[in-house]
């Protein structure tokens, strides 16, 4: 009984472990980093030195569709 | 250094037609932010005026897009901008001329362009479109007018106060589409973190005072986007109040610190 009860208590922790893991990184995915209230990242695992661009504001006006070939 | 950047344009009292282009963007490349705005105030008639602003913003939102042919080793190469620049001015000239001269009827715009990185900034300019530096206690405009009073000006022939209400202030010497060589200005500066930049048409400044800019974009003000097109929206309600008659678009940047810099 002892050993069953032993086995399941580790059973349940790595489990809760997995399970924190697994949020954190869900969490990381999903967040965003906010810096004075803008969003400078959508994903703030990528790492420093990434050579991806991230636009993290545009702002388009303009008053036709015509265009000039 | 990172930035917010906010932009606001108003058809005005008068026009049924917006003419001016806007384009802002602020990035990170490499980690490294970058802020670019650019302002066109497009004018002519059937329409082409807003074709002419339009294609100048477009040709550098295209330009955007391709960061490898001016952003090196981890920061901008701002003698490569300065000379793309110049290359999508000349070329854009080429089309507008070509473009009206088919459809019979003079059209064009001025631009004026601005990119901040890594503590320092370039501005381009061409016309009367300005570029501003509103900082705690002063207002000082980077650009120069290529008009026919600053002209006058220049030579003291009128006064800056004179250039304000003089008959032909509207009168341009420069812009894209018109003349078969453009002549451009540029400004290399260092961008300061507690400074605001603006970018106008000539009918947001019209009407308000240096004072006025101060006081409604004052960089302690300026601490977000929201905030930002506030300032912005009050100046022009302003100006509309005030009678201009012209199409008024505005454009701000405010550089911020933050982690540590």
């Amino acid at each position: 009984m002892p050993t069953i009860l032993m086995i399941s208590s580790i059973a349940v922790a790595a489990l809760v472990i997995a399970a924190i893991v697994f949020g954190i990184k869900r969490l990381g995915k999903n967040s965003e980093i906010y810096v004075a209230g803008q969003v400078i990242s959508s994903d703030p695992l990528d790492p420093p030195g990434d050579s991806s661009v991230i636009v993290e504001k545009d702002i388009t006006f303009v008053h036709t569709d015509e265009k000039i070939y | 250094m990172n930035y917010h950047i906010s932009a606001s344009t108003d058809v005005g009292i008068r026009k049924s037609v917006n003419q001016d282009s806007l384009f802002a963007r602020a990035l990170r490349i490499d980690s490294t932010p970058i802020a670019f705005a650019a302002v066109c105030d497009g004018m002519g008639g059937y329409a082409l005026g807003e074709v002419a602003s339009a294609s100048v913003i477009n040709a550098l939102t295209q330009w955007m897009q391709t960061p490898e042919n001016w952003f090196e080793n981890g920061s901008v190469n701002f003698k490569a901008v300065e000379s793309q620049w110049t290359d999508i001015v000349r070329s854009q000239n080429s089309k507008i001329r070509q473009y009206s001269a088919q459809k019979g009827v003079k059209a064009g715009t001025t631009a004026t362009v601005f990119l901040s990185s890594n503590h320092n900034h370039i501005v381009m300019s061409v016309g009367d479109t300005r570029a501003y530096e509103i900082s705690n206690d002063r207002v000082r405009q980077i650009s120069k007018d290529q008009t026919y009073v600053q002209r006058e000006v220049d030579l003291g022939h009128i006064s800056p106060q004179e250039a304000r209400t003089h008959p032909k202030q509207n009168v341009l010497l420069q812009c894209i589409g018109i003349l078969e060589n453009v002549v451009i200005n540029f400004w290399s500066e260092p961008t300061l973190f507690n400074s605001v930049y603006m970018l106008c048409s000539d009918g947001f400044r019209h009407v308000v005072t240096e004072n006025e800019l101060l006081s409604h974009l004052h960089p302690s003000k300026m601490t977000g986007p929201d905030t930002m097109q506030a300032g912005q929206n009050r100046l022009i309600d302003l100006n509309k109040a005030r009678g201009e008659r012209d199409n008024i678009s505005v454009l701000t940047i405010k550089p911020y610190l933050y982690g540590g810099e």
